[in-house]
């Protein structure tokens, strides 16, 4: 392992790691004066967290021994993480997925407000501090407008490498009206990353009951992000556009890809933006981190699947730090993977992606 | 080569199918202007019959909210699955590996012939 933050050398890439800021009070000095009074005024406390509903079955979905001995949230320390996490580990470059509704909020004035101080909190306290750490950006989606706006602010800074959503943000990622705002990531070299939770979650139906559900189907909305950015015509409006689906499992992609491709012939004209078999856009396009990964009673199984879906080349390692079902290098992947698709599995499809290399 | 009388031209409405049937296969007759096409009347997908479908036209490639057709290419679709082929060529719009065997016709005197 390089364990410098080299970019060149990195042989460990973690894909999704929760840093974050403590809370809301965190960004009140990152907020303009009118945002800072509405929050202290109305007594904001933050945006509803991911899954709400759903009590995890542990404080915050962390693991145990995840609290920082200094105080605040797991995920919020870089000391910490740099001892528990990154070094203990030996990994050598991570991505910062900081879990934030702030894009979510109904009123898009104040969520583009907390987006740009989460944002400035994160590059200040996390990208610019630990050569190892990239990151991800928020940017309140639901105004398309201001979304871009976010982009063209930040989306430069070198160590930021991607858009971070929700997947149950309330909306279908492939709507046309959001092109404007995937075009203007890929622009700037940034790709979409849709992560697993967000405030809307419907699991395919209607709400379920119980936290074993919310997480099972954690594929659910990933399928249907993953079908509507296709046949919406995402990627003939943002050529470039690379999409990271996290959290969702990868055993799905194949049924849902000979589906999509079966359908695509028989239905293609409705969508003559889709001119080839959308199977060739996901290969083309998506990018799918491993955590949580699925673990099979025949693991022959699970080998097979990986096979079906090009893993070599469509997967990135992640961890999930600190959460509660995180995955460790030595133990998430099923055995028998050659010594070149653990490789690129681990750090050289995130360095193309991400443009480490 | 066997040439066939299957049907009178005037069976055949512009921009329509007819099933006929010779002593040696199904066809379907599909009618588009001035020219006339037959084609092998099984799909090679699901096997359905393929006069059964819709005569229409080629759908073209588009961008995002368009939707260009091409109504000077006949494109016969199939009335399960929805898969398209081209009438002149027998190709599948869907799948470069599937086609459908088509035919010379002629027309003499009102009679259609198909050689077979």
């Amino acid at each position: 392992m390089a364990q410098n933050g080299s970019v060149v050398d990195a042989r460990l890439i973690d894909c999704d790691v929760h840093a974050c800021a403590n809370g809301t009070e965190d960004l009140i000095p990152y907020l303009p004066n009118v945002w800072q009074r509405y929050v202290r005024e109305s007594g904001f406390a933050g945006p509803p967290p991911p899954g709400a509903s759903y009590p995890k079955v542990k404080p915050l979905a962390a693991r145990n021994d995840s609290y920082p001995p200094g105080g605040g949230v797991p995920g919020s320390d870089l000391g910490f993480m740099q001892e528990q996490h990154l070094d203990h580990w030996g990994i050598d470059l991570a991505v910062a997925t900081p879990i934030y509704g702030a894009d979510c909020l109904a009123n898009v004035d104040f969520g583009a407000a907390l987006c740009s101080a989460y944002n400035d909190y994160m590059i200040e306290h996390w990208y610019d501090r630990e050569q190892r750490m990239y990151g991800s950006i928020l940017v309140p989606f639901r105004d398309p407008e201001l979304a871009v706006r976010e982009i063209e602010r930040v989306g430069d800074h070198p160590k930021v490498v991607q858009i971070f959503l929700l997947a149950y943000g309330g909306e279908l990622y492939g709507k046309r009206q959001f092109h404007p705002v995937w075009k203007s990531a890929a622009d700037h070299g940034l790709a979409l990353a849709i992560h697993f939770g967000g405030p809307y979650a419907t699991q395919g139906a209607a709400p379920a009951t119980f936290y074993i559900e919310y997480h099972t189907n954690m594929m659910q909305p990933m399928m249907s992000h993953t079908v509507s950015l296709i046949v919406e015509g995402t990627f003939a409006a943002a050529p470039e556009l690379k999409v990271v689906l996290m959290e969702g499992g990868v055993a799905w992609i194949p049924g849902l890809l000979w589906r999509l491709d079966k359908n695509w012939r028989g239905c293609r004209m409705e969508i003559p933006w889709v001119d080839r078999p959308p199977s060739e856009f996901f290969a083309e396009h998506f990018r799918v981190t491993t955590q949580p990964s699925e673990e099979s009673p025949n693991p022959e199984h699970l080998a097979q699947i990986y096979e079906m879906i090009d893993a070599e080349n469509l997967l990135l390692f992640a961890t999930d730090y600190p959460h509660w079902d995180f995955d460790t290098p030595n133990r998430s992947l099923p055995a028998g993977l050659s010594e070149g698709t653990l490789e690129r599995i681990f750090a050289t499809n995130a360095r193309e992606l991400y443009s480490f290399a | 080569m066997t040439r066939v009388a299957v049907c009178s031209l005037s069976e055949i409405a512009d921009g329509e199918l007819k099933a006929v049937r010779t002593s040696e296969r199904s066809l379907v007759l599909f009618r588009h202007g001035d020219e006339l096409f037959a084609l092998r009347d099984i799909c090679p997908h699901y096997g359905a019959p393929l006069s059964g479908g819709v005569a229409s036209c080629a759908r073209l490639v588009g961008g995002v909210g368009e939707y260009p057709i091409d109504e000077s290419i006949p494109v016969l679709r199939c009335p399960w699955h929805n898969w398209e082929f081209d009438a002149r060529s027998g190709q599948c719009h869907q799948d470069d590996r599937k086609r459908v065997a088509v035919y010379e016709t002629e027309v003499v005197d009102g009679q259609v012939f198909v050689t077979i």
